[in-house]
């Protein structure tokens, strides 16, 4: 037997298993729960199905009487089996089977372009693309796999299995998950750390924008990507008929970086100047997720009982991000002696947390009563974060804001956890969930069905911003920036500045659902489904305290469409509730203590409507079709059109659409040869609208009063068109088998703006002088075609040759990132106080080529 | 500005409901070409033949079947009584097969071809696999549509690695009828599913769950946290709509804007924010390098408002209100 794995959490080390090295033929992999947990494939690039790539196909005939193959009741055509090859006899009644496939990778172009190598590690060089090794006894109905890809590899999975069939079985597995995310260069030193420290060419707080753009220009190359190294153990056990046990522990670790924003204020202009700075930050990923989950179920005929217990824990080893700000931010009134006194920023990380949950599930028939059959959830869970809080300003010496009475701040006043008002974060969601579903069947061809489902999430989680050392309520916006460049916007409340959000909100609610459908089966094959379901929800702290969704679906299923099946259905959703508050968050604001005196500002525009709560009519149309044409031909065609029409003036306006429409063939022209084709087609299109508000104005916040112009209106369109077309074919010639695929992809999303006054709707303020606006964005387009072609010949009973071709080519544009540089030159002239790291996704040929040579046994 | 409600009116299936009644109506008396057993007087029941009596004539099926697990738990491990019979475990007594080998009614079939009910075949997988991942299929949707388990399974080969399905892989055999979302993951912003590194499974449970996606947690937030925990929270300052649902700005199975979001940014975050300074500012491509004589609007550029305003998802800084911290 081999020896056993090691399973280490950080660089898995896999040198036991290389060591076995024994290998099989297409294997199981570790075989997740379709209720619980991820990782249901372990797979890669090479292996996208986590099956041995060298097995071959059988012909078309799956059974003895039907040599053109058989249909599923829908009338999909069932797959060529794979032909697996029989185990060999082995000792103490062991029988075994494995093999091996070794190959060399080279190729050219763009292999270490961040967009080729996103999810993917084709790197040039030796590959072990496949090891499997399988074992059985069937004396004692004993079995042991072992399977695996790209050891070494980036993308590399191994999964292992031991059981005894129709008794227990414990799995583990390795899957390592790359993502390449982007590329440039960076001025920062510690990138990957949780310090980032400027190079000696740049000292904090205090430098020109000629020398940061040259640290810019010159900074190293750097590279972000999150590595994800995932392992875990599965233990299943049949105990007696009725009663089976799963349980499982996963853990991931992921390592890396991704880039973020570190804002010392926006670059604003103030008369050819510009002030503010923001960095591209390096966020150090070095994460850990344990998950445990467990599940007791018991069945039979009439009853089944689940009852799942799983807990999971994230650790996150950095809990902020500390770094050196290259930029004098400047200030609005001129030069500012405080200004040299923002040295650092300092950004909270997402915060280590733990999760709790508990859910019993219940059905139960009563056939007696109309085939009764009831069902029941019921769930309880946990959300916690606990973490120690930040002092609020990581610069300690000196005053910050302006050296204006009531506009500064010493900073050692604020720099120590002396200065919150609680010092830990203490947060709490506490979820529940109660499912209640019956169904009978009055007729043969009638069944009804009821539904009520209540969900609830309560937020214990409170904050105040508030300092007792200076007896202050409020914070340090932008780490104490935004005052140091504009007065009075420092974030701490005072008369001169009575607005700020200095109390967290917890957002929470519950949702109730209420469902009644019933199925009437018109005929044999044909069946119409009739449903209505109200959902409601219920919400604390937004700007509508009920919403209630009423949704009518009609479905049709028709089997006997000639050969083939159509299910169609149509629902149609109205929402609409209680009156919309565009202000709730009064209670929250400084504005509501005592002796504040409310500055009049309008907290947004109050004809505009969130989406995720405004009314809105939807309707949705699917139709699918799966219609084998003839006995080695099957098409599928697919359609979905929906239509959203917003009752909104501002926010998402007008009516949204979402189409696609899909099809898809697969041809089996004769033994040993298989063909598809398939073609999407989508677009997407919504509509926006807002209002730009009149500066320095207050007032009502409504729609045509002081504040929100009707000259500032403004709206956006944004469209998105894609297209996919691929093709395969496969063939098995009497001297190897050739197996060619392409796929292409092709998409365009646009996005174009109209305006009234184009002062107003740029500025705010109507007739205002601006240069032309235009109409739109450059469209964004994204292009990727990818043809890969194999021959694979055996060259005797053991050994068998596979040669891989594959080449890929992308092209993208995206305005967000054309024609941006480590730092840019603004428009009007001079530098733009920002600095950029990731400087997007670029286009890439990649063409690559690999042998592989495997063994079986 | 104002909406356009009475738009739904003019949608062309509600402008001509008759038309598209009397295509169904046409479609609902197309006779079946299904398969259908014989009618006639109740046969005597079937009593068991044996897997030899089966494999004399299904060969092919033999061989293919003895690769999957079914079959070495039948053989090597059976259970109970009706697990030993191998072949008819599954396919019931076959005497009555024996005899008359053209009868679509002496044996569960599982192909349209033979055209058993899919309510017995369904029955017939459930009498061992009730329960469990399984305990919700009752009144699920796929079950709703007469999805049968041998549309997605083929228990009689090992064409997958796992689950004995009738394709090679999970998101294969889903694609089958849901060929959008093989669109969707081939987009520019895409979860690792092509590259096989997840499935739809890892997200959706097709044998029925409490949610209507047939998700496999309760709620889109709770699936979401099962591979992204750093999300999770709670955090000091949360930002509603991401508290509420992660759908409200990703879409999950691809999209052609960055980080699987619905729509560009900044419009995103304008569908929502209009208070007083920048949010409500109309943005314009003059302002992208290059452009007029605007100055450049960062706000535009790489990740536009999240350049500033960081921690989107929520922040547990004390100075993370907007979410810059």
């Amino acid at each position: 037997m081999p020896a056993s794995i090691a399973l280490p959490v950080r660089g898995l080390a896999l040198a036991p298993l290389a060591a076995a090295a024994v290998i099989a033929l297409g294997l199981p992999a570790a075989h997740a729960d379709s209720a619980l947990g991820a990782d249901t494939l372990l797979g890669n690039g090479l292996v996208p199905t986590g099956q041995d790539p060298g097995l071959a196909s059988g012909d078309s005939a799956i059974g003895t009487f039907r040599p053109g193959g058989s249909h599923t009741p829908t009338g999909l055509r069932y797959d060529n089996l794979p032909v697996h090859r029989p185990l060999r006899d082995g000792s103490d009644g062991w029988q075994y089977g494995l093999s091996v496939e070794v190959g060399l990778w080279g190729g050219s172009g763009g292999l270490a372009n961040p967009a080729f190598r996103q999810y993917r590690d084709w790197n040039n060089g030796l590959a072990l693309s496949w090891f499997s090794f399988e074992a059985e006894r069937a004396a004692d109905a004993r079995h042991f796999s072992l399977s695996g890809s790209n050891l070494g590899r980036r993308d590399q999975f191994v999964s292992m299995e031991y059981g005894r069939y129709n008794d227990y079985s414990i799995e583990a597995f390795i899957n390592q998950i790359p993502h390449t995310l982007g590329a440039g260069r960076t001025y920062f030193l510690g990138g990957g750390s949780d310090t980032l420290t400027l190079p000696s060419s740049l000292k904090p707080g205090a430098n020109s924008l000629t020398a940061i753009e040259a640290a810019a220009n010159a900074g190293d190359g750097y590279t972000f990507a999150v590595e994800r190294h995932r392992g875990g153990l599965r233990y299943e056990h049949r105990i007696d008929e009725r009663w089976s046990v799963y349980a499982a522990y996963t853990v991931e670790q992921r390592n890396g970086s991704r880039p973020m924003g570190g804002a010392m204020f926006f670059p604003l202009s103030l008369g050819g100047s510009l002030v503010g700075g923001t960095s591209e930050l390096i966020e150090p990923i070095d994460q850990r997720t344990h998950d445990i989950s467990a599940r007791l179920q018991y069945a039979n005929a009439r009853t089944q009982f689940n009852l799942i217990a799983s807990a999971s824990i994230f650790q996150n080893d950095h809990a902020s991000l500390t770094w050196e700000n290259p930029f004098n931010v400047g200030s609005v009134i001129g030069a500012n002696p405080y200004t040299a006194n923002l040295l650092r920023g300092q950004m909270a990380l997402t915060p280590s947390n733990q999760a709790y949950t508990l859910q019993a599930e219940l059905s139960h028939s009563v056939p007696e009563w109309a085939r009764a059959r009831f069902n029941a959830t019921v769930s309880m869970g946990r959300m916690l974060q606990n973490e120690d809080l930040l002092a609020p300003s990581v610069n300690t010496t000196g005053l910050g804001g302006l050296p204006i009475p009531g506009a500064s701040w010493n900073y050692a006043d604020w720099a120590t956890t002396d200065a919150l008002s609680q010092r830990s974060a203490n947060a709490r969601i506490d979820t529940s969930l109660v499912d209640l579903n019956a169904s009978f069947v009055p007729a043969d061809a009638l069944t009804v069905r009821a539904k009520l489902r209540f969900s609830d999430t309560r937020n214990h989680s409170h904050y105040t911003a508030y300092n007792p050392i200076t007896g202050q309520y409020g914070y340090l916006a932008l780490g104490g920036a935004q005052g140091t460049v504009v007065p009075f916007e420092g974030g701490i409340y005072s008369p001169q500045s009575p607005l700020w959000h200095y109390r967290s909100i917890p957002f929470d609610g519950s949702q109730t659902n209420f469902k009644l459908d019933a199925d009437w089966r018109l005929a044999r094959l044909t069946t119409l489904n009739l449903s209505y379901e109200r959902e409601d929800m219920r919400r604390r702290y937004r700007e509508r305290k009920l919403t209630h969704d009423d949704r009518i679906k009609l479905g049709l299923t028709m089997r006997g469409l000639g050969d083939g099946t159509l299910r169609a259905s149509y629902e149609y959703a109205d929402r609409g509730g209680s009156a919309y508050n565009s202000d709730p968050y009064a209670e929250f604001y400084t504005t509501s203590l005592p002796g504040a005196v409310d500055p009049g500002i309008p907290h947004t525009l109050e004809e505009l409507r969130k989406f995720d709560l405004a009314d809105r009519r939807q309707h949705t149309l699917n139709v699918r079709v799966n219609y084998p044409v003839a006995g080695d031909v099957d098409v599928g065609a697919a359609v979905q059109l929906r239509r959203i029409d917003w009752g909104s003036e501002f926010g998402r306006i007008d009516q949204q659409r979402d189409d696609s429409v899909n099809l898809d063939a697969n041809w089996t022209p004769s033994d040993g040869a298989t063909a598809y084709a398939f073609l999407s087609y989508q677009r997407n299109h919504y509509a926006q609208a807002n209002v730009n508000d009149a500066p320095g104005t207050v007032g009502a916040g409504n729609y045509g009063g002081p504040v929100y112009l009707t000259n500032n209106i403004w709206t956006a369109d944004s469209r998105d068109r894609t297209e996919v077309l691929g093709l395969g074919f496969k063939k098995a010639f009497s001297f190897g088998v050739a197996d060619v695929s392409a796929t292409h992809t092709r998409s365009t999303s646009g996005l174009g703006y109209a305006y009234l006054d184009p002062g107003g709707a740029l500025l705010g303020t109507p007739g205002a002088a601006v240069a032309a606006l235009g109409n739109a964005f450059p469209d964004m387009s994204y292009r990727i075609n990818a043809v890969q072609a194999s021959f694979a010949r055996r060259l005797s009973p053991s050994l068998s040759l596979r040669l891989l071709a594959r080449y890929e080519e992308m092209r993208i544009a995206d305005w967000h990132y054309t024609g941006l540089t480590p730092m840019l030159s603004a428009n009007t002239g001079g530098l733009l106080p920002a600095t950029y790291i990731d400087l997007g996704p670029t286009r890439y040929r990649a063409t690559l080529f690999g042998v592989f040579l495997q063994y079986t046994m | 500005m104002t909406s356009s409600r009475n738009a739904s009116l003019t949608w062309w299936p509600l402008r001509a409901p008759w038309r598209v009644a009397a295509a169904l109506w046409l479609a609902l008396v197309v006779s079946p070409a299904v398969a259908q057993p014989a009618a006639g007087a109740p046969p005597p029941p079937a009593t068991y033949v044996g897997e030899k009596a089966c494999t004399n004539c299904h060969a092919k099926e033999g061989q293919n079947f003895a690769h999957t697990r079914h079959f070495k738990a039948f053989r090597l491990n059976p259970r109970n009584a009706q697990e030993q019979q191998v072949c008819e475990a599954c396919h019931g007594p076959g005497s009555r097969h024996v005899q008359n080998a053209t009868d679509h009614g002496a044996l569960i079939g599982f192909t349209r071809e033979w055209g058993t009910p899919v309510s017995v075949q369904n029955n017939q997988c459930l009498g061992c696999h009730q329960g469990g991942q399984r305990i919700r299929w009752a009144g699920s949707v796929h079950e709703r549509v007469d999805l049968a388990c041998s549309d997605c399974h083929n228990p009689m080969g090992k064409a997958s690695a796992t689950g004995l399905l009738r394709k090679p892989s999970i998101s294969e055999t889903c694609y089958s009828c849901h060929q959008q979302q093989r669109a969707d993951f081939r987009k520019r912003s895409h979860m690792p599913l092509p590259e096989g590194k997840m499935s739809c499974e890892d997200c959706h449970n097709p044998h029925g769950s409490s949610t209507a996606p047939l998700l496999k947690a309760n709620s889109t937030n709770e699936l979401c946290y099962t591979c992204h925990a750093e999300k999770r929270g709670p955090y000091l300052w949360e930002h509603a709509p991401v508290r509420e649902n992660c759908l409200n700005c990703h879409t999950p199975h691809g999209s052609n804007h960055d980080k699987l979001l619905v729509v560009s940014r900044p419009v995103l975050c304008q569908q929502c924010h209009s208070s007083t300074r920048h949010p409500n500012d109309l943005f314009t491509a003059q302002q992208l390098p290059g452009g007029a004589v605007e100055n450049i609007n960062e706000r535009l550029l790489a990740r536009s408002c999240q350049n500033c305003h960081t921690q989107i998802h929520g922040s547990n800084s004390p100075n993370g209100v907007r979410f810059h911290r």
